[in-house]
């Protein structure tokens, strides 16, 4: 008998410490997720303070040198993140609250930021301003849809507000737009838009996204057609428009040439062979 | 949700715990007399005598009657006696053949529902010190007989049960089912050494006469005669041994509606075979069989007609998702170049799945070694994890609510 029972406590040790193994894994790679994830968020906020810092003593300065720097690309990364945590460590996790607070008033920077920038340089930005709550299914197919316009126009900035989180900056935020509690909700300008809204609604309010998604499409195209024409990489082939039908293109910043579409929608090459042979004679 | 969530985890934790079990019982070295016979002078015959209930197996009587002449065994011990239930086809004319053969007897009854009738008919033919039972639709390999010997040298030995095998596999059901008695091999093997085995099977289980001499006749037991023999000798303390290297080949359902009906047979009459033995569970005399094999036999009974419908609904939410965001926003294919570790979601299931995967290989290794069969790893094991994932929860389902409104399973 006493053989069996340490037998059945020997099985339970084991038993036990497969779950302690699986259970800490699990949590190890949880934190290891929110560390990578505060990583990022201190990162975002530098590239913030350091944007508006620079965008303090340049404010005298030509609008054209700012415009690049401003864009925080990781502000979106951050927020696929984010998310990601949240479905996957549930949203009531401290933690996740936490980097949720400090992601939504860092979107609110951002804005404020790009408001400021378009005012003072006259530049269009596209932003969607989209405050969520939870329990909401409408929200989630929302989500999808935002989602994958910003995968389609990475230039688009959307600022996303969880409603429900007990955050003083985000009631603020809505309190400026009084749009009562109905979500999902866009806002886009001046116009809040209230219900599900579909790619096809939001590309229309953006019509200038849609066309220079179709010149940058365009520019890819000539891009690989003087690639196929010249063999040469990508990164060292500079190309710009000249008319509608003309583009300009630099090898190395020395070789030159031209493409031109004709009527048919042929595109013709022509390289400047001078420039050429005065490359090979220098060397 | 939560509920849920924890209520998994100590099924899982109890499933895991079982498992574990299985693997120390079946590398346990087995105490007492451990001495094998291996010679050829030392073997002692006993007289035996296997009784082949036939009811309209015409199709496979043949081959099993032919399987146990070939049986290396003195003829002089051995009797083959075979019952025909009152079968409705042909099988009374196919088994004329052997009307003069010395070794067998033919015997021919009105058939009564039950194959327990059919044994009882027989054992009362029989003076032999050894009694064994061969269906119809199995055979044995011509060893068997002589590994048993081994095991009924031990005085205490009151029964022996075989390796059982499903032969020739066709369908993918088949060969499903082979992959699963192999794993069930390993099962065996570690109930054997705990001396936990609650089921004889009605493919070449050999018993002492002596056993229904004193503990009776076979009984109808939802129409699981052979488990109920089983625990009716556990009750007694009666030994029941397994034999590895005997191998016996049977027959498995080759479509869907066979397979389930069954398997709803097995599992009900599995559950009421407890529930009549009920005085058995929890109690320290019978030690792991009361206190783990039959309690959490029953456990995963019932656990899986609760886990079923969870996993499935975990299994269809997401796709449910996928398709409300594929309508939404059309179908686009991009795989990224690079990964990024951060989005790949790794969660307890995740691992305690993993877990149970190696540990269904690792098992189905064993029992292959058992029978030494040089194929380890073929595809039949993902028709069988298939099996249980999609169509076990069927029959189980089924025999736990007939089990609770006491439906009777038919036979056959």
């Amino acid at each position: 008998m006493n053989s069996d029972k340490k037998k059945y406590l020997f099985v339970l040790m084991i038993t036990i410490g497969i779950f302690i193994i699986v259970f800490g894994l699990v949590n190890f790679l949880n934190n290891q997720r929110l560390e990578s994830l505060d990583d990022l968020q201190r990162k975002v906020t530098i590239d913030l303070i350091a944007n508006e810092t620079q965008f303090d003593l340049l404010k005298t300065a030509p609008c054209g040198s700012i415009k690049d720097t401003i864009l925080s690309r990781e502000l979106g990364e951050l927020g696929k993140k984010l998310d990601f945590a949240e479905t996957n460590q549930g949203a009531d996790n401290p933690s996740v609250i936490q980097l949720k607070k400090y992601y939504s008033l860092l979107q609110v920077k951002d804005y404020l930021l790009m408001q400021e920038l378009s005012e003072k340089c006259d530049v269009d930005i596209d932003s969607i301003l989209y405050f969520y709550g939870n329990d909401c299914s409408e929200c989630t197919k929302q989500g999808y849809v935002l989602t994958q316009l910003k995968n389609r126009y990475p230039e688009l900035r959307i600022y996303s507000f969880d409603t429900d989180l007990d955050f003083s900056v985000i009631e603020t935020f809505t309190s400026l737009y009084d749009f009562g509690e109905v979500y999902p909700t866009l806002i886009i300008g001046d116009n809040s838009y209230q219900g599900l809204q579909r790619i096809s609604d939001i590309e229309e309010l953006f019509p200038d996204l849609l066309e220079r998604k179709k010149d940058l499409e365009e520019l890819d195209e000539i891009f690989n057609f003087i690639i196929k024409n010249t063999n040469e990489m990508k990164e060292d082939i500079s190309v710009n428009k000249i008319s509608e039908k003309e583009y300009s293109f630099l090898i190395n910043d020395q070789d030159t040439g031209t493409v031109s579409i004709d009527k048919e929608g042929e595109k013709i090459i022509n390289i400047d062979r001078e420039v050429v042979d005065s490359f090979v004679d220098t060397e | 949700m939560i509920v849920m969530e924890y209520f998994l985890y100590v099924s899982l934790f109890i499933t895991l715990y079982f498992q574990i079990f299985l693997l120390v019982s079946f590398f346990e070295k087995k105490k007492g007399n451990g001495k094998e016979i291996s010679q050829e002078g030392t073997i002692k015959y006993l007289s035996t005598t296997i009784i082949v209930p036939c009811f309209n197996e015409e199709s496979t009587v043949e081959k099993t009657i032919e399987s146990l002449l070939e049986l290396d065994y003195p003829k002089e011990k051995l009797t083959i006696m075979i019952v025909d239930d009152g079968s409705t086809d042909t099988t009374w004319n196919v088994v004329q053949k052997y009307q003069n053969h010395p070794q067998i007897s033919l015997q021919q009854k009105i058939n009564e529902g039950s194959k327990f009738a059919a044994l009882n008919f027989a054992l009362i033919h029989i003076e032999t010190e050894l009694v064994g039972v061969l269906d119809a639709d199995s055979w044995v390999d011509s060893q068997a007989l002589k590994y048993y010997m081994e095991f009924f040298a031990d005085d205490k030995v009151m029964a022996t049960i075989p390796s059982m095998v499903i032969g020739k596999p066709k369908s993918i059901l088949q060969k499903a089912q082979k992959a699963e008695y192999d794993i069930g091999l390993f099962a065996r093997k570690a109930f054997a050494n705990i001396n936990s085995i609650y089921i004889t099977p009605g493919p070449f289980s050999v018993f002492r006469k002596e056993v229904f001499d004193t503990l009776g006749p076979y009984k109808e037991a939802h129409h699981t005669e052979d488990a109920e023999i089983a625990l009716r000798m556990q009750r007694h303390h009666y030994k029941i041994a397994y034999s590895e290297k005997s191998i016996v080949y049977t027959v498995g359902p080759c479509k869907l509606h066979p397979l389930i009906k069954q398997r709803v047979r097995w599992v009900y009459g599995f559950i009421r075979n407890i529930y009549d033995y009920r005085n058995m569970l929890f109690k320290k005399e019978y030690r792991a069989l009361g206190l783990i094999v039959l309690p959490l036999g029953i456990f995963r009974v019932f656990i899986t007609v609760v886990l079923f419908p969870l996993s499935l609904w975990l299994i269809i939410l997401p796709l449910i998702r996928w398709i409300e965001k594929i309508s939404l926003i059309g179908y686009s294919f991009n795989i990224g170049t690079s990964i990024d570790w951060y989005f790949v979601n790794i969660t307890q299931i995740h691992l305690f799945a993993i877990i149970g995967l190696l540990l269904s290989f690792a098992v189905l290794w064993i029992g292959r070694e058992l029978i030494n069969d040089k194929r380890k790893f073929t595809v039949d094991i993902i028709y069988m994890l298939f099996m249980y994932t999609f169509i076990a929860p069927l029959w189980l389902i089924k025999s736990s609510y007939n089990a609770l409104l006491s439906k009777k399973s038919s036979w056959r």
